[in-house]
Order: structure tokens, then sequence, then C-alpha cells
């Protein structure tokens, strides 16, 4: 009882106040908002669908379609949760891993028995070398710059595998019939761009305009030249 | 010649070298001059100064013992030019303690030391370890800091289209300009293609038995691909230099008849970081570097 008698004094005291910061922003020298439309409320997404073909009917490798932005300044938030490689029976699992710019990567040694690993990368995109760790300690590293990165263990010889660290977080894997969908694109204008986990062909780049609530339809030819 | 047996046949020298350098146990000053006089060959028919006889002894057999190990050849340099003997070091990660069967927990010295925690588990399949004492597939490579190399070619590389090696594409090394000839010895025609950045071509269908060329430009790896197979038929590392070699840890590649001058070694491995460093060639000297390879080389980062 007293939890509803307390909650009807808040409302009106929150309320009250928000009237007055109205007020005092009214008072300030700023345009009034003509739109009818909050700011805060996006355009609703569309989505890039397409189909990838290989030149002579060749088949496509394992590959993905992702956008970039042609504004070079817009960006896109990372996903908050960092995504996960296991390391366990000394492979990197999920191998390749696509990630979002900004993104982090928990390296988890995961193994059942007691087997070190030394995980590290000397790629462009990200260099890094996690040190020796054994099972049950994870480490992270966050991908602040796009591109593909390889990755090793300095201890097991086999053991190596890939993150893409795409520009957007707007990506899809190509269907073994080469279809894509890559939903919920914010409008605007990208570029369309393939890349292939163990590339047999040229990566491909076109252009696409994204609109509100449509599906924009792309075919990419991948060729050697 | 194949270019392979080539590189066997220059692999086989470098280790002899490299054996050598072991063999006399000397520590290799990073960068040191040598003194002309150590071109001179220890071997038999050198004549020594003179010794106490038990000394000379010695000296003569530790000199045939050296012989009948392979060991270390002069090397002759053409008057006024230079020449550089880089020895390259595979080293695991600092800290690591490779697991020895049997011994684990106590070093050769007696000491206790932690057990490796890889000692319960196999080291085989997925578990093989990286052999850093007979690390393969290093190459290595002298470049001028003024990017002029007077009439140096880098060598040239010839494919076989075999069957696949089971090990994996093999590596071999080039320098930009180096020309890259594909050999088609099977039985049916094959097309062999690269789309690796600044390197790409298309040889067409090579019909049994042909062969075509294509000279590659840009410093980098090179994946050699066929349509008929998942796996590339070769790697080729293109140095920014015609002055380079394959190696393995351990060994040491001698770089002869070089102008002299500013340069920079560095080496390159396909999994591993390779280290680079500066180096001053003087007329009529053979320098020492040390180059390692491991992944101390990069930045520890969390």
């Amino acid at each position: 009882m007293n939890r509803h008698v307390s909650f009807r004094r808040v409302v009106p005291a929150f309320v009250a106040a928000l009237a007055v910061l109205s007020l005092a922003r009214a008072g300030q020298d700023e345009p009034a908002a003509t739109t009818s439309q909050p700011a805060n409320e996006a355009p609703p997404p569309g989505r890039v669908t397409g189909r990838v073909t290989a030149e002579a009917g060749k088949t496509l490798p394992e590959m993905i379609v992702y956008l970039e932005s042609s504004e070079p300044n817009r960006r896109f938030p990372a996903p908050g949760e960092p995504a996960v490689i296991s390391q366990k029976g000394a492979k990197f699992q999920p191998n390749p891993l696509i990630i979002c710019v900004g993104q982090a990567v928990e390296f988890r040694n995961d193994e059942d028995r007691p087997i070190e690993h030394n995980v590290f990368s000397r790629s462009p995109a990200r260099t890094f070398d996690l040190g020796l760790y054994k099972p049950g300690v994870d480490k992270r590293v966050t991908f602040e710059q796009p591109g593909a990165v390889r990755l090793f263990c300095s201890i097991h010889r086999y053991m190596d595998g890939m993150i893409f660290v795409c520009p957007t977080p707007f990506f899809a894997k190509v269907g073994a019939d080469g279809r894509f969908d890559i939903a919920d694109v914010p409008p605007g204008s990208y570029r369309v761009k393939t890349w292939q986990a163990r590339q047999r062909f040229k990566e491909q780049t076109s252009d696409v305009e994204v609109t509100s609530g449509q599906a924009a339809e792309v075919a990419i030819e991948m060729r050697r030249k | 010649m194949p270019h392979n047996l080539k590189q066997a046949r220059h692999d086989s020298r470098s280790a002899w070298h490299g054996s050598c350098d072991r063999w006399h146990g000397q520590a290799l000053a990073q960068s040191k001059p040598v003194d002309p006089a150590e071109r001179v060959p220890r071997g038999p028919g050198h004549v020594e100064p003179r010794r106490a006889p038990t000394l000379r002894a010695a000296a003569m057999l530790i000199a045939l013992a050296a012989a009948l190990a392979g060991c270390e050849a002069p090397v002759k340099i053409q008057p006024g030019l230079s020449g550089a003997r880089i020895t390259i070091q595979a080293k695991p990660k600092s800290g690591y303690h490779r697991p020895v069967a049997g011994v684990s927990g106590v070093d050769p010295y007696g000491m206790s030391t932690p057990a490796s925690v890889d000692d319960e588990v196999p080291q085989t399949g997925a578990f093989a370890l990286v052999d850093y004492d007979h690390l393969d597939d290093i190459v290595v490579w002298l470049e001028p800091q003024n990017r002029v190399t007077p009439d140096a070619v880098p060598p040239d590389i010839t494919l076989d289209v075999a069957t696949p090696d089971p090990a994996g594409p093999p590596l071999f090394a080039t320098g930009v300009g180096g020309v890259l000839r594909v050999r088609n010895t099977g039985r049916r025609a094959e097309s062999v293609y690269s789309v690796s950045e600044g390197n790409e071509f298309d040889l067409g269908a090579l019909p049994a038995g042909g062969m075509a060329r294509s000279t590659l430009h840009r410093p980098g790896v090179v994946e050699v691909l066929l349509d008929s197979r998942n796996e590339p038929l070769a790697r080729v590392y293109v140095a920014p230099s015609p002055w380079v070699r394959r190696a393995r840890g351990g060994q040491s590649v001698v770089f002869a008849d070089l102008p002299p001058g500013a340069y920079r070694a560095a080496c390159w491995h396909p999994r591993l970081p390779g280290t680079e460093q500066n180096v001053q060639l003087r007329a009529d000297q053979l320098t020492r570097v040390t180059l390692v390879v491991g992944v101390d080389a990069l930045a520890r980062s969390r």
C-alpha cells in the first residue's frame, strides 16, 4: 500500500520536472523541431539479398558477403557481448569466426586435459601474443581494425584459425546455392564486398542503396581477374 | 635442374655450414665482422702456426672430424666485394618447457623445474608440437637499404604439376622480378592461376607436357592455384630483394659477392614471426648476422 502511495507522489513530481525542462529548452535559441517523428526513432531497416555465382560454373569457396558504408565516418555499434573461440583439441572453433569492428573475442582454453596454448597473431589488422596459458583461463582481445586476422599457437604446429573483422555488423554467409541475405540494414549507401576464407577468386565489390523497409537485390560474379 | 632439387642441394650446403657453427661451439656475435684470416680453411692441408705437438695433433683431429662431419667450407669473396653469413635461430615462447619423455620435471642439470602441462597428453595428430630444432620453411634475405641491386637476378622457380604433397603445399622463395615456371607433368590439361594481390596471373589450360611462366612483381606470399585442387599447388614467398634463400632453424646461409654498403637482413616464416636487422657490409669481409624466428618477436598484448 505504501508503495502505491509513494508511486503516486513520484510520478507527478517526475512529470512536473519534465515540464520544467521542456520550458527551459523552449527558452533557448534552438529552432523548434518540425518533424512529427521522434529524433531517436530510426526508420525501419532494409535488407540486402542476392546470389553469388562463379565464372564458368566453378564451385564457390566458403565465403561471406558484407557491407561497408560509403560514408567514411558512419559508425555502427558493435555487439556488446564478446565472441568466443574454443581451443579444445588444439583446434580453433569456430573457424573462421566473423565479427564486427569494435567487438571483443574471448580466447578460451577449454581443453579437458592439462594442455597449455599460446595464441598469437601477426596480421596487420591485429597483432597480439596472449602468452602461455592453461585450461580454465580465458583471454580477451578487442578488434578495432577491419580485415583478416590469422591465428596460430606457438606450441601446436597444426593449430591455426582465422577471424574476419567486418567493418560493419552487416554480413551473411553465402549458402551452398550462392544465396545470401543481410537483414536489419539501416538505410543508406553501401559497398557490397566478398571475403573468401581460402581465396580462389578476386574479391568483388559493388554498390548498393538500401531504402527503408525494402530489399535490395545484388548479383555478384566471382572471377579470377 | 628442377628448382626443388636445386633448393634441396642448397639446403644441404646450408645445413653443412650450420652444423659446423654448432660443432665449433662458436658464439655468433650479431653483425660481427669476421677477420679475413677466419676465412682460411681449418681442414687437412692447412698450415697451422707452430704449436706444441699435442695441441697440433688435437687441432688435426678436430679438423679431421670437422671434415668428416661435412663442415664449413671457406667463403670466397671477390676483391672489393662483401659477404654475409646469416644464422637462423628458431626459438619457442620464453618460459615454455617442451616435454621430454621420462625426464619431465628435471632439467639436464638436475634442478627441479615445473613439469610441462603437456606431459600427460599425446603429441601427435592435432597435438603435434612445433619442432623448433628443425623448423623448416624459413625464408631469409638481404635487402640493400638504398634499394639498388645491380645485376642481381632473383632465383627462378620451376613447379611440377604432379600428385599433391601429403605434407601440404610446398614453399618456395624468390625475389621481386623472379620468374615462376609451371610444368604440367601430369596426363591431362591443368588450369594454373594466382589471385594473390599484386601477383595475379592466369596461365590458362596447360596441356600435358606443357610449360608456362609468369614474373612475380610484388613482395608477399603467392598461392599458385589449380582448378582441379582445393589446396594450392605451392606457395611462393616473394622477398623484396634478389638475395634470398630458404633455410631451417639452426642453419646458416651465405650471401657472397655483394656490393659493400648498408643492408637489412630479414627472415620470414609462414606461421612464426621473424626478425630483421640492419647490417653494414664492408669490402673483403664476411659479416655474421643472427636472426631469430619465434613468437617473442611480437609485442605482448592482452
